[in-house]
């Protein structure tokens, strides 16, 4: 029971760290707290189911098709409604209210209410050492969660796009004095986030049904989380990621859904009136 | 006319003119009067929701909690006047869940007073989250999932005949109410000291004034105002759960700002009857009603940012900007 | 001796991290002083504004404030003390009129309660009418009647600087920290705001003045202190100040 519960809780972290370090990287690089993030969540599942269980696409190749076609959104959205208007941090947060509402009342119209699920190609059941038996989806979905936020680490620290990140998230202006172009890598870095999103949206829609409204409850996840680590803090978020995804797992089981609910918003009001740097934040 | 009276008696005239708007209505068309009735009611506890985040605005506080405390004005009132007939006087119920809120606020508001812009916003918003399993958890008090039925209506109130006509007199005063509060402030000296700290914060402290008091002040107050409405709502809707209060009560509140415009106390009541009126209709429209919204906000945040107060000047500066191209055009 | 003295700073030092901002400085001021402060970029002299006005705790040493040590004291409280100053940025309320500016500075606003605000009680209209007669006093003693109603972020450059110091001399200080009244200006507008601060402190308020412009420095002080890298280097007349070999030392970075 006890193993069982564990590897919930580190298969929820690890879904839970793909929205949450795309959030606190859009944070991070153009400090705007992003409500539409889980619309980009609730999309990506839609476009993987659609393009599964309808086109009739492996499920792997739809996985692709998303990290292909969802930078080009987010980059999208970002130059048309959230560029002119990031430095005002109150209008650029309402318009991601708004792009949230819009875009997810179009979902219900265009998707529907019914509840959609993708089959994963991998299944049957697996024993873990200590008695825990699950579901080989389950586990496999976290193993390419943490395979893909790898990915992300490889990408920022390693890459020429990562320096550029980076360099605009410590001091926009300098990085323009550096020859970057902060308003490219502003969507850059947006467009990286959500597709980060979405991918998480692709792997839970193997795990859960799905449907337009999907989105909300990672986002409010995601949003504890990287309160928790730190806003902008992609390792903050990481570990917060994991400590939720246990806190959900062990405190969700023991104490019900609602107990979890409550723990997860009263650390964010902890951390914020105590600790407004996170966890791993040094003030 | 002394320039002094001048507000008052346009307000005491605009008063006058909607407490005639019920036997009006009644005699020209009596089966409108039901729906003419709540929309008013919402409309009018609105604007004093609105006013309320506006006074907070000045001061540089976005709370996204308001929500929240409507929903402990509510529950208190609900809990001491019906579900343990704690308190026989509705009316006293209405102040407990002011108080309460204003206590509450009192708390929440001296931990929070340092935390700036996003992450006051986001404070207030996980504040009013964590109310939902904390009311579904428990059967007593709070009713659990259920909540409280059978909110009875303030004394008097049975006067009137149909009791919507009754919550809008009600709705009616409580809004002028919150109107002269906040006015009276917003022309005061307190609310040039809040005005500055929304400016610069930093100077009004060398000024040798003590911001975390006025910020507190002003939280707290704009809770307690808040909570004698939610109080009011419960004796409206006479149930409530914890579903009746949720996120978008709370952001409703910000978009009546939003709308209307934040410069000016006109904005948030423009913004309350706007908004208020349209959402009577999209709520028949299901899912559309989201997308009204998400474009409604898309539009004020990138076209019209001062809100629909600033629309004439918008406009007027739009059009002249094209008398002038024209003449440069002739030139 | 000592009750001549209005600020005696004693033994202050501030770190950052482990970057030394200030080390072990000591000076007083006495009343009716036209004290200077000054120092290269980065001398610290900021720093030591804002740790005698509450802004920044010291890592060590005292403050003390006619007679009372202030070190530890809320910056609202220190200010109530009798102690003004002004920043050299964001020195105003841009949004505001001018009147409005140098109200907010007058003593009288900290005693208006939210509950005779709303209400217009007698209480509350005598103190409307202390704070208005204040700043209308303020606005004639610096020469703003003209612009008193005018948005302050109208201003010109060197009118806002004014402003800045109408609202901190409305509670009627006993000292005065000004910090760089004078960068950005004109000469004309150099000559203007220096004539006002000569005549408060010809009228009995002592100056203290952290400043570039070596003129005006060199023609308005009486004593003057010279910042360097966090240490004092020296102390004195202005004569004596321009003759000292450190503090020429220190400017030419030799």
């Amino acid at each position: 029971m006890f193993m069982q519960m564990a590897v919930t809780g580190l298969v929820l972290g690890s879904i839970y760290m793909l929205v949450a370090s795309g959030l606190t990287l859009i944070y991070g690089i153009m400090h705007q707290v992003n409500m539409a993030h889980g619309v980009f969540f609730m999309l990506g599942a839609m476009a993987t189911y659609y393009a599964t269980e309808v086109i009739g696409l492996p499920y792997f190749v739809a996985l692709f098709a998303v990290v292909l076609v969802f930078p080009i959104i987010g980059a999208a959205f970002e130059r048309g409604i959230f560029r002119n208007i990031r430095h005002i941090w109150l209008a650029g947060y309402m318009a991601t209210v708004g792009v949230w509402m819009l875009m997810e009342g179009l979902g219900w119209q265009v998707f529907g209410t019914e509840q959609k699920a993708v089959s994963f190609p991998i299944t049957g059941l697996i024993r873990l050492p200590g008695g825990a038996v699950l579901p080989a989806n389950k586990l496999w979905v976290g193993l390419i969660a943490i395979a893909i936020m790898a990915g992300v680490y490889y990408l920022v620290g390693r890459t020429a796009l990562g320096r550029q990140l980076r360099a605009v998230e410590q001091n926009p202006r300098a990085a323009e004095l550096m020859g970057i172009n902060a308003d490219r890598a502003m969507a850059k870095g947006f467009a990286l986030g959500v597709t980060l999103a979405a991918l998480a949206g692709g792997l839970v829609s193997t795990l859960y049904s799905v449907d337009p409204s999907c989105g909300s409850t990672p986002m409010l996840k995601a949003f504890i989380i990287i309160i928790l680590g730190g806003l902008g803090n992609v390792t903050g978020s990481v570990i917060a990621a994991y400590i939720l995804g246990f806190i959900d797992s062990f405190g969700g089981s023991l104490l019900g859904y609602q107990a979890g609910h409550f723990m997860g918003f009263g650390l964010v009001i902890l951390i914020l009136i105590f600790k407004p740097s996170g966890i791993m934040g040094d003030e | 006319m002394n320039s002094r009276l001048a507000p008052y008696l346009t307000a005491l005239a605009v008063m006058a003119a909607l407490a005639l708007v019920p036997p009006l209505i009644k005699f020209i068309a009596p089966d409108k009067w039901e729906l003419t009735a709540h929309i008013g009611i919402k409309i009018l506890l609105n604007v004093g929701f609105g006013l309320c985040l506006w006074m907070m605005l000045q001061a540089g506080e976005l709370s996204l909690g308001q929500g929240g405390f409507i929903t402990i004005g509510a529950y208190t009132t609900g809990i001491l006047v019906a579900k343990y007939n704690l308190i026989s006087v509705v009316w006293l119920g209405y102040l407990a869940g002011a108080l309460a809120a204003a206590v509450i606020a009192l708390m929440l508001g001296y931990l929070i007073v340092h935390l700036k812009r996003i992450f006051f916003l986001l404070v207030t918003w996980s504040f009013a989250e964590m109310l939902h399993p904390v009311l579904t958890s428990f059967e007593h008090p709070f009713g659990g999932a259920m909540g409280i039925i059978d909110i009875p209506a303030p004394e008097g109130l049975t006067l009137f005949s149909e009791s919507w006509t009754g919550y809008y007199y009600l709705a009616l005063i409580y809004g002028f109410a919150v109107l002269w509060i906040v006015w009276r402030i917003a022309g005061s000296k307190v609310g040039l000291i809040t005005k500055s700290i929304g400016q610069n914060d930093t100077l009004v402290t060398f000024c040798g004034l003590y911001v975390r008091k006025y910020k507190v002040m002003i939280f707290v107050l704009g809770c307690f105002i808040t909570g004698i409405g939610g109080g009011i709502l419960a004796s409206y809707l006479t149930a409530i759960s914890p579903e009746t209060f949720t996120f978008f009560t709370s952001l409703d509140i910000i978009m009546f700002n939003l709308i209307g415009g934040m410069g000016t106390m006109a904005g948030p009541i423009v913004g309350a009857v706007i908004l208020s009126g349209l959402n009577e209709y999209l709520f028949a429209a299901g899912y559309w009603r989201m997308v009204v919204y998400g474009l409604i906000i898309i539009f004020f945040i990138t076209l019209l940012p001062g809100g629909m107060v600033s629309l004439p000047a918008a406009l007027r500066k739009r059009f002249t900007r094209k008398t002038k191209k024209q003449e440069v055009g002739l030139g | 001796m000592a009750d001549r003295s209005i600020l005696r700073v004693e033994n202050v030092s501030k770190n950052f991290g482990g970057l030394v901002a200030l080390s072990e400085v000591s000076f007083h001021i006495e009343k009716g002083d036209f004290f200077g402060l000054i120092g290269p970029n980065g001398a610290g002299k900021s720093v030591m504004v804002n740790v005698i006005s509450g802004l920044y705790s010291p890592n060590k040493g005292r403050v003390e404030f006619d007679g009372r040590q202030i070190t530890g004291l809320r910056p609202d409280r220190i200010i109530r003390e009798g102690l003004s100053r002004t920043f050299q940025h964001s020195t105003l309320f841009f949004d505001l009129s001018v009147r409005e500016n140098i109200m907010m500075g007058v003593r009288a606003m900290a005693d208006m309660g939210l509950a005779e605000a709303i209400l217009g009680s007698s209480s509350a209209r005598s103190k409307d009418k202390a704070i208005e007669d204040r700043s209308q006093e303020v606005i004639d003693l610096l020469g703003l009647e003209q612009q008193a109603e005018e948005v302050a972020a109208n201003l010109p450059y060197g009118l806002q600087k004014i402003v800045a110091i109408g609202i901190a001399i409305a509670p009627k200080p006993k000292l005065l920290i000004l910090d760089e009244p004078l960068t950005g200006l004109v000469a004309a507008e150099v000559d203007q705001v220096m004539g006002h601060i000569a005549s408060l402190n010809q009228q009995g308020m002592t100056i203290f003045i952290i400043e570039h412009n070596m003129r005006a420095v060199m023609n308005f002080c009486s004593r003057i202190v010279v910042l360097s890298f966090g240490n004092k280097i020296a102390e004195g007349a202005p004569g004596e100040i321009q003759r000292n070999r450190e503090v020429i030392k220190s400017y030419l970075g030799e």
